[in-house]
């Protein structure tokens, strides 16, 4: 029995892996580490490259979570010794246009095409806990949620889906690009004592906590209009509470004291 | 929202950004950031979907059984329910998982209760059967939406709330001959009454015979016996009338309680409490009173119905129509779906059920900005403060520690300063001096430290007991607003335990989530005897006497085995009622399972051996024999037959007695 379930399980997975859609993401994953290898060996780290090839293909083959930060791990350190070894760390050293959009390309597809192919291969959304743990304790029968599927089915994926995705790519590596251009331009007030790079990167913090801040304001509000009528009272409920919770907690003490002293009494008697 | 696969892709990447930021390194820098733009849209256009698609998602709901939907549905019935996610106006949503919450009260048979997918101009729809169980009611919440975005780093789950509750009609009245209940079965019409009335009347049974009257049918008269007195002599014949009868349905919480569990030392109960397993006693009298409406109908007698437990009563009065049938049906259901309400219950053993229900069904209501719970009052105040049975020293120190805490740190400082002042001002004899000042620098500092060590050791210690506090006054909030209690009515419910476990039943009840309640009180009490409900009845049966007419049945439905010193006012009642000619039954429900009793009490060794649980279920079953042989004994005396409702045969074996009844009833 149990080697007829692996056997069935082992059948269920190959299908899978030969679904278009999943074929699809496979192949777009793969593009983009062949686009950062080359990238990366044009620019002279010889077999060097082989490392986030490897690490990022061999998470593809096993579906592993865990690869796109070991790539961006992996790159990185790559990176950073070449231009320890070139001697350019700290600043801005030679830089191609192309090569850097191709490299940022190839990076965002295979990161993109690894998550997708996550969610129709493993899981699409968080597994949630206490339903495992309530499958334990409740059989199945007399669950009030049955448990559903965890992985998105490759059917769903649409015909145009890996079309936008491909279209976002360059969009978002020229957009990256641009960003970088516009934050080079940066540079530090004499008061301050920050070198550029420096400067740069407190520009960055504070562009992205202000953006945040910004859009959680927004959404905040938005969520505000639309609160229901009960979510209103809640509210309401909840700032009285606060502000004579104190009050609230001695009065309603002493009469539930009073009230079952009265009780023992009259049981008593 | 964010998941754990977003932030294991957001931190490289951000990292990345710095590093490339800090370091000058453009091809690093230019790739980090083109994925914080990436990861960043994606979010967006994620946040957006959620705030403006979401609310406008509606579910459309269909149970019915291949011949169209159904707005009522029988016990016992299979039928298919169809739920429809449907976006109402533009918009997308790429992945959507919906989930279908199966009703407690039904069974699951087949089909699938969740689907994914996309939504937009097609709605997303599941499809599948369910079966009825008993009389009551069969409420669906509404639907489970989880939305995520392609890459799995974005989630958010809601509940599209749209109630929908569906009565079941009781099953009895499709069993005869497997036919559903809406199937016309024959057209002739009865004659409006088949029982005997010994008055005059235009029956076929011969009454008595009486001296001609001008007037009289010549057909009436007895030829024979008029040429042998010599004069002209009428027949008279009995009266044909129909039986009114009315049912008096206990739906008190003795009744809504449920039978004890199995139990055995393979499936131990917890004790004290009840589940739910085997129905509730009132499941058995609501077949018994659709069964006797059902044997009613079948001859065009007339039948009503008193709905009562210990707070009121409702009656309709008999009458034969199908609407008034209709609406005795609709009574059963509601009176099947009544969930038990005990006062006392302690509310832990409700907290959990109901907070985990709470988080699946308002979980809009149970967010920290409308409904906080401040982590550091957990750690000094503790509720309720007062409650009706100790449960051990650590929780005792959990609700009242800050007072504790105060009064450590203050007592032991304030002694001291006194010893000091003493002291000072030399109050003392000089021999004492030295002792009481050794005495006040080691033991008051010892007491304050003592103080600290609880204070911090409860705090250690009290991690399920904060957990339970912030539970409950997020709960509180929930079921005040709920509820719609007044302004202060959290602070009632934090400390009142008695009003939050009614409320948590309540809450619980309405939902359809069965709940299990303590059966007794700290002291050993019975909580769920309501001995009110004899008042109440003795008053609705009086009512009912002094509104009917000649020929009434009243079937008592009521579960009085072990009310014997309350029944004064009941029997009264009765006597009065049979003083009046009418017929009164009493149906006691019986535990299924136990055996029923007899005409006389044999009674029975109890079993040998260590093992608890044959002893308990022979002690049980001799309690009940007893009780019932008592209550028996009692109506005996005055005339009324007592019937217990037991099993499945006992529905037949009521209908034939009280049949008999009828007969007899006739020919007084």
């Amino acid at each position: 029995m149990v080697k007829r379930t692996e056997a069935a399980s082992a059948q269920a997975s190959a299908d899978l892996r030969s679904h278009p859609a999943v074929r699809d993401y496979t192949l777009v994953s793969l593009a983009g580490l062949l686009v950062m290898a080359a990238v990366l060996y044009l620019d002279g780290m010889s077999w060097w490259v082989l490392i986030p090839v490897l690490v990022g293909s061999g998470a593809l083959l096993m579906a592993w979570a865990a690869g796109p930060p070991l790539v961006l791990a992996c790159l990185a350190g790559l990176l950073l010794e070449r231009a320890r070894m070139w001697g350019y760390l700290f600043w801005s050293g030679p830089s191609d246009v192309p090569s850097d959009l191709a490299l940022a390309g190839g990076v965002l597809a295979y990161v993109a095409g690894h998550y997708r192919l996550q969610g129709l291969i493993r899981q699409a959304r968080p597994i949630d806990r206490r339903n495992a743990r309530r499958r334990r304790n409740v059989p199945e029968s007399e669950s009030w949620f049955r448990p559903a599927p965890e992985r998105r089915p490759p059917s769903l994926v649409g015909s145009n889906e890996v079309l936008v995705l491909l279209i976002g790519v360059p969009v978002f590596a020229l957009l990256g690009y641009v960003v970088w251009a516009r934050l080079a331009l940066e540079t530090p007030s004499p008061g301050l004592g920050l070198n550029p790079p420096e400067w740069r990167a407190v520009v960055l913090v504070w562009l992205v906590f202000l953006g945040l801040a910004a859009t959680s304001a927004v959404l905040g509000y938005l969520r505000w209009t639309q609160a229901s009528r009960d979510e209103c009272l809640m509210y309401l409920q909840d700032q009285l509470w606060s502000a004579t919770r104190g009050e609230q907690r001695r009065i309603n003490r002493w009469l539930v004291w009073a009230r079952l002293r009265a009780q023992r009494r009259k049981e008593g008697g | 929202m964010l998941t754990a696969r977003g932030w294991w892709c957001l931190l490289p990447v951000f990292l990345m950004v710095l590093v490339g930021v800090l370091f000058g390194l453009t091809p690093l820098a230019v790739t980090g950031l083109a994925l914080l733009l990436w990861f960043a849209w994606e979010w967006l256009s994620f946040v957006i979907r959620v705030r403006t698609v979401l609310p406008r998602l509606r579910v459309e709901r269909v149970v019915g059984d291949g011949r169209g939907a159904l707005p009522t549905l029988w016990g016992g019935r299979t039928y298919e329910v169809r739920v429809a996610l449907r976006l109402h106006g533009p918009g997308r949503l790429p992945y959507v998982v919906l989930s279908d919450p199966v009703p407690f009260a039904v069974e699951y048979l087949d089909g699938t209760t969740s689907t994914q997918g996309e939504v937009a101009r097609e709605p997303l729809e599941v499809r599948y059967r369910i079966r009825c169980g008993g009389a009551g009611q069969v409420r669906f919440e509404g639907v489970r939406v989880e939305v995520a975005d392609l890459q799995g780093f974005f989630y958010h789950a809601v509940f599209v709330r749209q109630p929908a509750v569906y009565r079941v009609l009781p099953d009895i009245l499709v069993r005869p001959h497997g036919r559903p209940p809406g199937k016309k079965q024959h057209n002739q019409l009865l004659p409006p009454g088949v029982h005997r009335l010994r008055q005059p009347g235009s029956g076929s049974e011969l009454l008595d015979l009486r001296d001609y009257l001008p007037g009289d049918p010549p057909r009436t008269i007895a030829w024979k016996v008029s040429a042998r007195r010599g004069r002209l002599i009428t027949k008279e014949f009995e009266s044909e009338v129909p039986v009114r009868c009315t049912l008096f349905l206990d739906t008190s919480t003795s009744v809504r309680l449920p039978y004890p569990r199995p139990g055995g030392e393979d499936e131990p109960g917890r004790e004290g409490q009840l589940g739910g397993e085997q129905g509730k006693p009132l499941d058995r009298l609501v077949e018994v009173s659709a069964a006797v409406l059902r044997a009613n109908s079948s001859i065009r007698d007339l039948t009503g119905l008193c709905v009562f437990d210990e707070s009121g009563s409702q009656t309709v009065r008999p009458d034969r129509t199908g609407r008034h049938q209709t609406k005795i049906l609709e009574l059963l259901a509601d009176a099947g779906a009544l969930a038990p309400a005990v006062g006392r219950a302690e509310p832990d053993g409700l907290l959990p059920s109901a907070y985990s229900l709470a988080q699946e069904v308002y979980p809009e209501l149970l967010r920290a900005e409308i409904n906080a719970m401040p982590v550091w009052l957990t750690f000094l105040i503790g509720f309720p403060r007062y409650r009706r049975r100790w449960r051990g020293l650590l929780e005792y120190l959990h609700r009242t520690r800050l007072r504790t805490f105060v009064l450590g740190l203050a007592v032991p400082s304030l002694i001291f300063l006194l010893t000091l002042l003493v002291l000072l001002l030399r109050w003392l004899p000089r021999w004492a001096e030295g002792p009481v000042l050794w005495a006040a620098l080691i033991l008051c500092p010892l007491a304050i430290v003592g103080t600290w060590l609880v204070f911090l050791g409860g705090i250690l210690l009290s991690g399920r007991h904060r957990r339970v506090a912030r539970w409950r006054k997020r709960l509180a909030a929930l079921l005040a607003v709920r509820h719609a209690l007044p302004p202060g009515g959290v602070g009632g419910l934090l400390e009142d335990d008695d009003q939050f476990s009614l409320h948590l039943q309540r809450f619980l009840a309405e939902h359809g989530v069965p709940y299990a309640v303590t059966l007794y009180d700290p002291a050993g009490r019975y909580l769920g005897a309501a001995p009110g409900k004899v008042e109440v009845l003795a008053t609705a049966l009086l009512e009912a006497v002094g509104k009917g007419h000649d020929n009434e049945l009243f079937v008592l439905l009521v579960d009085v085995l072990e009310l014997d010193e309350h029944l004064g006012p009941l029997l009264q009642a009765m006597r009065v009622a049979l003083g009046r000619h009418h017929q009164v039954v009493l149906v006691c429900p019986w535990p299924p399972g136990l055996e029923l009793p007899g005409k006389d009490r044999p009674r029975r060794p109890l079993p040998a051996g260590h093992s608890l649980h044959p002893l308990m279920s022979a002690l049980t079953r001799e309690r009940l024999h007893e009780a019932y042989h008592r209550i028996r004994r009692t109506c005996m005396r005055l005339g009324v037959s007592v019937v217990c409702a037991g099993s499945d045969e006992s529905v037949p074996l009521i209908l034939d007695r009280i049949e008999r009844l009828r007969s007899v009833g006739g020919r007084r």
